[in-house]
């Protein structure tokens, strides 16, 4: 794999992040109502509005608030939480370090069911197998999260059962059974709407490839139906499988937006909801541009993967 | 006569199936919506104390929610709301979409290649984590909702219908249109666009599907439709918390969003198997 | 043939499409020798395809084999199981695909599918395979096996990746070669090359060559003995020379006089119609409707397939033997000489035209991109009413010429002249009336003609254009 594809694919990434991270801001200053108003309230005297605006920054022009704000980000300072009064970058740092969990966990557990009984439909397509696999992960991409959590607190989390907590955390440090214990029900939750993503579009993946005329060639060269799948079929069928990883981590990040919310889990998404609903600006692009900056690394390391594997496409 | 051991070779899968089912549950998902605007049992706001959080009767056909107020009323007065936000969102994301993709198409070259790398970048954000940030900028409430989804969806479909374009433009009948000195804006509309609405009408209506959850989801986080008004996310939200009491106030807007999406899918699977039926004799 | 290797007996294969049968291949009867080539041609419909790949049992899904079996030393290919199928395709039958591009892994190397075939069919081990696989790509004319090899195939060019598929096909040594349409997504130069390189290599090799091919020319070249096939039924079968000299069937007369001849200067000859897709009924002849000399008889009687006296060669037509009844050519043709026709003076002039692409607008178009030259310092004129052709294999640079001409391209150095006016430097109304009068036809009728528009719509456009331009 050669160094241009390489530096090409990261340089995109920057790109990517740079447009982002204005996109982001600009959606964030929108409304012509600001934050001066929003924290000292309606009643503030004018001058001391103007006196917080002239601390926040919010006096300068567009653009001068805008790269004052790109230029920290590198640095981890992402200004400061105008509900909570403190700098919002730890905040965020430790809110994602709680998603993370949640969202390598969900991934894991997810490709691991979704993509051998992708395979498995594809092989065997239009058996009751696939059908059944179809027709589940139709009824898995249907059913809203918001829907799936409830009854899942209802039976495991509510007498008689009470198997697991109903909501909260319990940090790492503090207790390792604790964590997980409260990291089940949101993964169980998560987990159930990539599967079923993840397994249709596996499976129309590997479809495609096993229509292609190579798997032809390789049948009719007399190799076992075995050695075809997975020789020839998976090769391919791999890469587009990555791509499709890298995009679900996109649905999986919005997805936990609103099981976090649920299960009151101090997560990212939580946090976004909260910093949405409370206008408070720093905390909404921070949270935004992390969540976005997530996809963008990940599929950076997709198209480098699908490099390695399918050579012809580190061609320009 | 046998059919004797063969090689599979893909045949498209049976179409009338999800076509039949989606179409259906889809008209029973709009008939749900219309009829509400019309008619319920109960005004969906009536209160009625002494039957809260009711089981399943003849006068409740679907139960009653904590302040007893008739569950099927309020899936059917709501339900507009949330079909609103379903083709809302999609009729605006493909209206800015749209010509997008087909200027994009039509003229490649740096145009192109910086309207992209936007697209990508918008891309990386979740449809949920954007229409929130939208929602930040204009604020809570049902047309906002719409905007904030509609805005949301904009990207994927440049993305598909901008594929499409670049498809029919690589065929001789543009070149041809341009060698007869046609101009750009009718080649886009005139010639390429009745072209590509296949991919629109099947993505369109998978989008509806999932702009009506999104718009559901921000309504459950009391972002969308608000209070006094209802519709099926919010009555969730309002239901969650008595769900070990009564789960028929989470029953009822569970289902018709089910439904409805899983019909709006289905549809839209069905279309694109039937759009790009392609004949299974193979070339003898 | 007591010796036949492949006997196909009787083969009759049919397509289940939206819940009725269509047949393609109808009672089809075939052997094939060891060492002999056997070309069966026909137009696109006819069943060649269906009939070559029921002899590696590999037909869709929704294929109907309603009677027959194909016979492979004893074995009925149509009748086995996956197992013995799996001991027999690469090793015993093999086969060259008409897409080389398409055929091959795109994600494997190419020595790789090579030598797995001679480790799943040989038992070799890595060392012996990659030798035996080296050894192969010399056979086949590649240079280098150590870096094809190692290649992909979107590194290789065509008429390589063609001969990669050869050399994977004859790994095992095989006693049959399939060939399905080889050389149909070649140029013309590297088919005749790897024509060549099979005449060779069959005379090495001693397998036998079942040739599909739509191409009479291609096939003539090759064939011992050659199959004509119409509607899937075997019109005629023979000797190659013999047949092709002397065809004992309307159809096969008809398809020979169509084979355009550079030498003899003269309009080829098509058959009228089309070929019917519709389900076919058995009662007559299948070529009847477009046959030139048929008779009442042809229309209510199927006629059988006749051995004729010179042996080996047979005919399906009720006047086979009777060859004066057919070779009378009712409708006798021939075009006027070109150079009849009076000279003009220049219409067109093209004086030292160069076209440049550009390719990869480098990084978000900044950057260096690279200039592909696609037309170089060409000059020629045109004079009125005559016909200047203009040939050259793909990527010669052709087709962007006939562009330019319309201005199609977006610059281009040099100058067309038409009718003492720049091309390039015309304004816009200017234009617009330079092509009214120049006008293009495209290759493929396929993609040159809008599928949502009537053909009232498509040719009405540009008549509307006239008409409106007139009373403007």
């Amino acid at each position: 794999m050669n160094a241009a594809f390489v530096a090409r694919r990261v340089v995109y990434g920057l790109i990517s992040l740079a447009i982002l991270s204005a996109i982001i801001f600009a959606c964030t200053h929108l409304l012509p109502g600001d934050a001066a108003v929003t924290i000292l309230g309606e009643g503030a005297s004018s001058e001391a509005l103007a006196a917080l605006r002239a601390r926040l920054g919010l006096d300068r022009s567009f653009l001068a608030q805008f790269l004052d704000w790109l230029v920290g980000l590198p640095f981890g300072a992402f200004g400061t939480s105008t509900t909570l009064n403190q700098p919002a970058g730890p905040i965020i740092a430790e809110r994602f370090r709680n998603s993370l969990a949640l969202a390598v966990t969900t991934l894991g557990v997810a490709a691991a069911l979704a993509i051998p009984l992708g395979v498995a439909a594809a092989a065997r397509r239009g058996s009751r197998l696939d059908g059944s696999i179809l027709a589940a992960s139709y009824v898995g991409i249907s059913i809203p999260d918001f829907v799936v959590a409830p009854i899942l607190i209802i039976v495991l989390a509510s007498p008689p059962l009470s198997l697991l907590p109903s909501g909260g955390f319990v940090p790492f440090t503090e207790s390792f059974g604790g964590w997980l214990a409260h990291m089940v029900l949101p993964v169980i939750v998560l987990t159930f709407l990539l599967t079923a993503h993840l397994l249709r579009q596996t499976r129309s993946g590997m479809l495609e490839v096993l229509s292609c005329d190579y798997i032809r060639t390789a049948r009719l060269k007399g190799l076992p139906e075995r050695i075809v799948l997975w020789r020839h079929g998976l090769r391919n069928g791999l890469t587009t499988t990555i791509a499709v990883l890298a995009l679900d981590i996109g649905y999986l990040m919005g997805s936990i937006v609103i099981v976090e919310e649920i299960f009151a889990y101090p997560g990212l998404g939580r946090l976004m909801v909260y910093s949405v609903a409370n206008r408070d600006m720093p905390l909404v692009q921070g949270s935004a541009l992390v969540i976005g900056a997530v996809y963008v690394v990940a599929n950076l390391f997709a198209d480098l993967a699908q490099g390695v594997l399918n050579p012809r496409l580190t061609r320009s | 006569m046998s059919t004797l051991a063969t090689m599979s070779v893909p045949r498209p899968p049976r179409a009338n199936y999800y076509l039949v089912i989606g179409a259906t549950l889809t008209a029973l998902a709009l008939a749900v919506g219309l009829l509400g605007l019309l008619y319920s049992p109960y005004a969906p706001a009536k209160v009625d104390l002494l039957h809260r959080l009711a089981a399943p009767s003849a006068a409740h056909l679907l139960g009653t929610d904590r302040f007893g107020r008739d569950v099927l009323s309020r899936v059917l007065s709501g339900g507009w709301r949330s079909m609103t936000l379903g083709f809302g969102a999609t009729a605006l994301g493909l209206a800015i979409g749209l010509p997008v993709a087909l200027l994009t198409g039509f003229y490649r070259g740096r145009l192109d290649q910086i309207v992209m790398r936007f697209v990508d970048a918008l891309l990386s954000i979740p449809t949920l984590v954007f229409a929130l940030l939208v929602i930040v900028g204009v604020g809570p409430g049902l047309p906002q909702a719409v905007l904030a989804l509609g805005v949301a969806a904009s990207p994927k479909f440049v993305r598909i219908v901008r594929s499409a374009v670049l498809d029919a433009a690589g065929h001789d009948y543009v070149t041809a249109a341009k060698a007869r000195g046609e101009g750009a804006l009718y080649i886009q509309y005139g010639e390429i666009l009745p072209n590509v609405w296949a991919p629109i009408i099947v993505e369109g209506s998978i989008n509806v599907g999932f702009a009506l959850m999104g718009g559901a989801a921000l309504s459950y986080l009391g972002l969308g439709t608000q209070p006094p008004h209802a519709d099926w996310g919010v009555m969730i939200n309002e239901a969650q918390k008595y769900i070990s009491v009564s789960f028929w106030p989470l029953l009822g807007p569970a289902l018709a969003i089910c439904a409805s999406v899983v019909g709006f899918n289905l549809m839209g699977e069905g279309l694109r198997d039937r759009l790009h039926l392609r004949s299974s004799l193979s070339d003898v | 043939m007591s010796d036949a290797l492949v006997e196909i007996k009787s083969l009759s294969v049919s397509f289940a499409v939206g819940g009725v049968l269509l047949p393609a291949v109808r009672e089809l009867n075939l052997t094939l020798s060891p060492n002999e080539v056997v070309g069966l041609v026909g137009e696109s419909g006819s069943g060649k395809s269906t009939a070559l790949l029921a002899v590696m049992n590999y037909l869709p899904d929704n294929a109907v084999v309603e009677s027959g079996s194909i016979l492979y030393r004893g074995v009925d290919l149509l009748r086995a199981n996956r197992a013995t199928l799996d001991t027999i395709r690469g090793r015993r039958i093999a086969m060259i695909y008409q897409d080389p591009t398409t055929a091959l892994n795109p994600a494997m190397a190419v020595g790789a599918q090579i030598a797995e075939v001679l480790g799943q069919h040989l038992g070799m081990d890595g060392e012996h395979a990659r030798a035996r696989t080296h050894e192969l790509l010399r056979l086949v004319q590649l240079d280098d096996p150590p870096r094809i090899y190692a290649s992909y195939p979107h590194q290789l060019s065509g008429g390589m990746r063609q001969r990669v598929m050869i050399a994977m096909a004859l790994a095992c040594s095989p006693d049959v070669l399939l060939m399905d349409e080889p050389t149909t997504a070649l140029d013309v130069i590297v088919q005749a090359h790897v024509l060549a390189l099979v005449r060779t290599l069959h005379r090495q090799i001693q397998s036998a060559i079942l040739f599909v091919s739509h191409n009479l020319g291609a096939v003539a070249q090759l064939a011992d003995r050659i199959g004509v096939l119409y509607a899937g039924e075997l019109m005629e079968l023979g000797p190659a020379t013999r047949l092709l000299e002397e065809p004992q069937n309307p159809y096969t007369r008809g398809l020979v006089s169509a084979v355009p001849q550079i030498a003899a200067r003269r309009l080829p000859r098509g058959i009228p119609g089309t070929a019917s897709r519709e389900p076919l009924r058995f009662s007559h002849c299948v070529f009847a409707d477009r046959c030139a000399f048929a008779i009442d008889l042809c229309h209510t009687d199927r006629p059988a397939l006749m051995d004729l006296p010179s042996g080996n060669h047979a005919s399906r037509c009720h006047f086979a033997g009777e060859p004066a009844r057919i070779s009378a050519d009712p409708r006798g043709r021939s075009a006027s000489p070109a150079s009849a026709r009076a000279d003009s003076g220049p219409l067109l002039e093209v004086s030292r035209l160069s076209v440049e692409y550009r390719q990869g607008a480098g990084f978000l178009g900044l950057g260096r991109a690279r200039t592909l030259r696609a037309v170089r310092d060409v000059s020629f004129h045109l004079p009125r009413r005559r016909v200047l052709a203009i040939v050259g294999e793909s990527g010669s640079g052709k087709s962007t010429l006939a562009r330019a001409i319309l201005r199609l391209e977006p610059k281009v150095h040099g100058r067309i002249i038409f009718e003492g006016e720049d091309v390039y430097a015309l304004d816009a109304g200017h234009l617009r009336a330079y092509r009214r009068r120049a006008q293009i036809v495209f290759q493929n009728p396929t993609s040159s003609l809008n599928p949502r528009k009537t053909v009232a719509e498509i040719v009405a456009k540009g008549r509307y254009e006239k008409m409106k331009a007139k009373h403007a």
